[in-house]
């Protein structure tokens, strides 16, 4: 739902686009953009991850910024939980105190109790070990699609904005394309193609959701265009890519950052309704939407199945809401971004 | 405007050819040999060479495949979606089929979050800050992050099972509609919620609502006859856009409740591999989806063309 | 000002637009509100309401249907000979049979004064007209009948190509006996007509199909004037519905809501041995299963006791690798099949070169790890088999062997199949008609999608085929068990239970061994 917000802001931005980038496509045509565009995607990924993620934290640690954060609560609370999250994907092993994947076909449907706190699913595996390593599949579902993809789909947008003209229109009608399949459907029939499987599942979300920032960027970049400190940058004859590298790029973050973090939540509930139906990761892989889909014949004789893994799902994208709703507010990027 | 209409209407042309063009290298690069498939329908187990390469012959599956595309492009034009590899029924005689009860469930979703979204979402504006506000805010964040398939598992086991009140499964009369439309329907209405308030807002803070508040208007007429209105025009263009959602939505809702629509039909013929179908549901639905935003965009720059004029001409 | 004249229609045109979707769902409803009344007003007659998990998608006698339409199918049409509950053979529509040259000519003599539902005559014409060319039965498994042929009206001859017993094969509901007005002067079908105790009413796709009652049903009259299936996929959903009340009797219940149900009050669950035995069909063309030590290897690393005792709830039989449920001819008690030994498992695979490594747990030979597909169907056994291709994947890997499960609809399983791209398949047991043990034919190397191919073993199904000897054919079909237990073409797991639920006011019901029928005779609804 937010690229369908987005589509509509955007779609108004774009038009102030058309008119300038006519101008700008006639100056800067031809071969020196795309020599520039190929050194730029390097360059550009690089700051990505070093220097500008340090200069959005260095934004964010701006005083009033950060006591903003803390003065949202449900923000504080989703970056902890995140926090908590993280350190179960990572410690899964010294959490649990089963192995996920170890049946003890006798001891199956059993209720909670000290030794399996969150009781045991048809099989005899402990519901408890496989949410805690359902944790490392979900999260790193949703951390890989979206830096795929927001780094894919942030390039694409700044060139696209920047550069204007037949780049800019078949970027944009790809865009278009992709956003012409409501979302989930898309990713169900790559998924369906391609078989399920860890690596598919990240291919067939990240497939379906670039589109999402290059939208975004790109109408930050035409509004950006127009600001005063760019057009001096012009005036002071700085190239194509100083400017994109300084001026626009950083001022893109925020939002970039901000959808990012909205965009983890949609990731995660779209892998876990993926393998729900069966397309997702194979079994016997601890996923939260795959241990909700065993647990549907025990719905009343053992509701504890679908309970927790449901659960999970529930805090996991709760606290990525709750964190990117904060960092919108404090950063006031007013990108129009609303899941 | 106009212009504004006509580049839309082009543009959506190109979009549209663009889908087809996607749906069809996608089902072209499926596993599986489409001769085969096509022949092991329609002459049974006993396969001979010769049949499969007759099939492939008489389908047109051996000539390149550009010419492969045109002929099907030709047949959708003519809205012959061709016929399903497993049951040999008529493709869009299958999803018209399954239409109405995927129009039923999104159009009865879709009132449902209106009228939670509006409200709440309005009074919520209204009183920002408040408890109430607060309240609105979380149980909307909640709504957006609870999974629907979650949620609909939810509703089964409360009211199918611990309270038997509605039934679980099933098409046809309006109890089976219930369970459905509130899995599909609260958790739209919690992003519409979202969607109001900050609109509702956002025209609080406008100068005419300033103006009209320092002129010493009374404050429900600012209300119904300024804000209100000027509020609701996103959120309705936005629920007119929510169909994708609804579409995608309606996968799983349908898949959990067994509901006979659109989306079953689509998760169905995945797991059948039945991949001319899948190709005629997907195809379908993003036509769909496509016209459906189209006819929104316009509707829009008809009833707000303050939006379009400032910036485009 | 016009501005506002401007607004004001855009409002007036949003609140049209806003009422139109309101009274189009409004009218949805309002229609369906209507139907469901209609409904529950005729409550008091005695009818029976049948939960099944798959549509009727064929009528006629080219197909047999997908699923469970088989139980709607055996409603309707009848065949010329019947099986009794624990799968003895009675007359049907025949009253009596006679091979005067043994198995290569049956003479079959009619019963008298029988009508179909539309009232044409059930005569020996009706017979040939259900054996044609185009008949499933024809093409699919009777190639051997040469002609059919009317002697008078009440006498039909086969004459076959070589001895069969044709009278176990002509108890399958797989082919029927349908009036010939069943199609239309150009020959396409038009409704399915039959002589069976209910006829058809109406069908609604993919949710129900209604039947009535035959008045001039020509055996023990039946006691419920209507019968109505509704189509509900999900096992979970149809344990649901029978709980609710939605329905009174529910056909194939999972495994794991068996116990629940029997303690339940107001449910009555009935249960019996099958003829049907779940199995592994392996790939024997390929790598790895073409090694007759990896099949062996899986056969002793799955513990089939356990699985049914634990996955299954204790419901069916362990079958250890016996290809034969208690209940079919010639199933051989004696038999001393396999239990899980684990260490022989391991001893197997690395006698034959698959040993680990690289120490990942996953068995190797020349740098390949043992890594296989298990192929699931998705449709209706999936609540049954999902839990145990689970345990048999857990199960493999204690020995070494690394499996992934991919659930797939019966027709993409075929698919695979017939290109021989698939490691194993977990079937329910098929080729089975009646306890006649005609199963065996799906090792047999010419049968069409066998993918296994042993001399001995053909010769012993050609010699047990061939022979109409009772004694001879015990001793065959004993050997043919002793082989599949060792030589593991395929790995059979438990012999199946069929179970139906029902609420208790539906009294009367007989369950039967046999799968493809439902038989509601004297099934009736006590009136409270």
């Amino acid at each position: 739902m937010t690229d369908m917000t987005e589509s509509r802001c955007i779609n108004m931005t774009e038009k102030t686009a058309e008119k300038m980038t006519g101008e700008i496509s006639e100056k800067k045509t031809g071969k020196k953009a795309e020599k520039t565009a190929g050194k730029m995607i390097g360059n550009i990924a690089g700051i990505m991850i070093g220097n500008i993620a340090g200069k959005m934290i260095g934004n964010i640690t701006r005083k009033k910024q950060v006591q903003e954060f803390r003065k949202n609560r449900l923000a504080v609370l989703g970056v902890l939980l995140i926090a908590f999250l993280a350190f179960l994907a990572l410690f899964a092993p010294l959490v649990s105190p089963h192995d996920p994947l170890e049946q003890k076909l006798e001891r199956g449907l059993e209720g909670p109790s000290l030794e399996y706190p969150f009781g045991t699913d048809n099989l005899g595996r402990c519901i408890f070990s496989r949410v805690v390593y359902g944790t490392q599949v979900s999260l790193g579902i949703g951390v890989l699609v979206v830096t795929a993809t927001s780094i894919a789909g942030t390039l694409l947008g700044i060139l696209s904005g920047y550069k204007g003209g037949l780049f800019d229109e078949i970027v944009m009608r790809g865009v278009d394309i992709v956003l012409a399949f409501p979302n989930i459907i898309l990713a169900l029939v790559i998924a369906g193609l391609l078989g399920s499987g860890f690596f598919n599942v990240v291919l067939a979300l990240s497939l379906t959701q670039w589109p999402v920032y290059t939208r975004l960027v790109r109408a930050q970049v035409l509004s950006l265009k127009k600001q005063a400190f760019v057009e001096a940058a012009r005036a002071l004859r700085a190239s194509n890519f100083y400017i994109m590298r300084r001026h626009i790029l950083p001022n893109c973050m925020g939002s970039v950052v901000v959808l990012g973090t909205l965009e983890i939540a949609h990731v995660i509930i779209f892998a876990a309704a993926l393998s729900f139906l069966g397309l997702g990761i194979p079994m016997p892989t601890a996923e939260w939407g795959s241990m909700l889909k065993e647990g549907i014949p025990y719905l009343l004789s053992a509701p504890h199945l679908t309970f927790f893994p449901g659960l999970m799902i529930m805090l996991t994208v709760l606290a990525f809401n709750f964190a990117g709703d904060g960092l919108r507010d404090c950063l006031d990027t007013g990108t129009g971004v609303m899941a | 405007m106009w212009n504004y209409i006509a580049k839309r209407l082009l543009l959506i042309f190109v979009v549209i050819f663009g889908v087809t063009l996607v749906t069809f290298s996608a089902m072209y690069l499926a596993p599986g040999d489409p001769a085969e498939v096509i022949a092991l329908a329609r002459y049974g187990q006993d396969l001979s060479a010769e049949q499969i390469e007759a099939v492939r012959a008489a389908e047109g599956l051996d000539s390149p495949v550009h010419i492969q595309y045109l002929t099907w492009f030709e047949h959708v034009l003519r809205l012959d979606f061709g016929k399903s590899v497993i049951s040999s029924d008529d493709i869009l005689e299958e999803i018209l089929f399954r239409l109405p009860a995927t129009a039923e469930l999104a159009l009865a979703s879709l009132f449902l979050s209106l009228i939670i979204a509006i409200p709440a979402g309005v009074l919520s504006a209204l009183k920002q800050n408040s408890l109430l506000d607060n309240a609105c805010v979380f149980t909307s964040l909640l709504g957006v992050s609870i999974p629907n398939f979650w949620l609909g598992l939810f509703l089964i086991w409360l009211f199918a099972l611990k309270l038997p009140l509605l039934p679980s499964y099933g098409y046809g009369n309006l109890e089976n509609l219930v369970l459905p439309t509130l899995t599909l329907g609260t958790s739209m209405a919690a992003v519409t919620t979202r969607l109001t308030r900050s609109s509702m807002l956002e025209v609080l803070k406008q100068e005419y609502i300033v103006a009209a508040r320092a002129r010493g208007l009374d404050e429900r007429s600012i209300l119904f006859r300024h804000a209100l209105k000027n509020a609701l025009l996103p959120v309705l263009t936005f629920a007119g856009m929510q169909l994708g959602y609804l579409l995608g939505g309606a996968v799983i809702v349908e898949t959990i409740f067994s509901w006979p629509g659109l989306g079953k039909l689509l998760v169905d013929s995945i797991f059948a591999r039945d991949f001319a179908l899948v190709q005629g549901c997907v195809l379908f639905i993003a036509i769909l989806f496509s016209l459906s935003s189209l006819a929104v965009d316009i509707l829009y720059a008809v009833l707000d063309p303050r939006i379009r004029y400032d910036r485009h001409d | 000002m016009g501005c506002n004249m401007h607004k004001k229609f855009k409002y007036i045109l949003m609140f049209f637009l806003l009422l139109a979707v309101i009274s189009a769902s409004a009218c949805i409803d309002g229609d369906e509100d209507g139907t469901a009344k209609g409904a529950d007003s005729e409550v008091s007659s005695p009818e029976l309401s049948v939960g099944i998990s798959t549509d009727v998608n064929n009528w006629y006698l080219d197909k047999f249907p997908d699923g469970d339409g088989r139980f709607v199918w055996s409603q309707i049409y009848e065949t010329l000979v019947r099986l009794d509950p624990d799968l003895n053979i009675v007359p049907g529509l025949a009253e009596s049979w006679e091979t005067p040259d043994d198995g290569k000519t049956w003479i079959f003599r009619l019963r008298e004064g029988i009508t179909f539902h539309d009232g044409t005559p059930f005569d020996a014409d009706a017979v040939v007209f259900s054996y044609t060319e185009q008949a499933y039965v024809t093409q699919a498994v009777l190639r051997p009948i040469k002609s059919v042929e009317t002697v008078d009206s009440r006498t039909v001859k086969f004459v076959l190509a070589k001895p069969m017993p044709l009278p176990f094969y002509l108890t399958h509901v797989a082919w029927p006996i349908m009036s010939p007005s069943c199609v239309d002067a150009e020959g396409n079908f038009v409704s399915p007509v039959g002589t069976g105790p209910f006829k058809f009413e109406s069908r609604t796709r993919d949710q129900e199909i209604v039947l009535s009652k035959n008045e001039k049903y020509w055996g023990t009259e039946p006691e419920l004037e209507k019968v109505t299936f509704k189509v509900i996929p999900e096992a979970s959903t149809r344990v649901m519905a029978l709980e609710t009340g939605e329905v009174d009797m529910i056909l194939k219940v999972p495994e794991y809501d068996v116990s629940r149900l029997e303690t339940k009050e107001g449910i009555e669950v009935y249960r019996k041995l099958t003829t049907f035995t779940d199995f592994l069909q392996f790939n024997c063309e390929k790598v790895p299963f073409s090694e007759k030590a990896v099949r062996q290897s899986v056969a002793c690393a799955i513990d089939t006791e356990l699985i049914t005792s634990e996955v299954l709830k204790g419901i069916g039989q362990a079958a250890k690798g016996r290809a034969y449920s208690p209940v079919m001819m010639y199933s051989n008690p004696e038999l001393e099949p396999r239990s899980r030994d684990l260490e022989k498992a391991k001893t197997l695979l690395s006698d034959a070169g698959w040993k680990d490594s690289d120490g990942d747990r996953i068995v190797e030979k020349d740098g390949k790890p043992l890594k296989v597909t298990l192929l699931v169907s998705k449709g209706v056994w999936a609540s049954r088999h999902s839990p145990m291709a689970q345990a048999i994947q857990a199960e493999l890997a204690e020995a070494g062997i690394a499996t992934e499960i991919e659930f797939l609809e019966g027709g993409a399983i075929t698919q695979l199949e017939n290109a021989g791209d698939f490691d194993m398949i977990l079937r329910t047991g098929y080729f089975v008609w009646g306890p006649y043990p005609k199963h065996f034919f799906v090792h047999h190397s010419m049968a069409p999608y066998s993918h296994y191919s042993n001399a001995t073993y053909d010769e012993l199904v050609n010699a047990a085929d061939m022979t109409a000897d009772e004694d001879k054919q015990r001793e065959l079909y004993y050997a043919l068990q002793d082989f599949v237990l060792e030589e593991v073409p395929a790995f059979y797991l438990v012999h199946e239970e069929k179970i139906v639920a029902a609420n208790s006011y539906v009294k009367g019901y007989t369950i039967s061994s046999e799968d493809p029928w439902l038989n509601l005779e004297g099934v009736y609804i006590e009136e409270e």
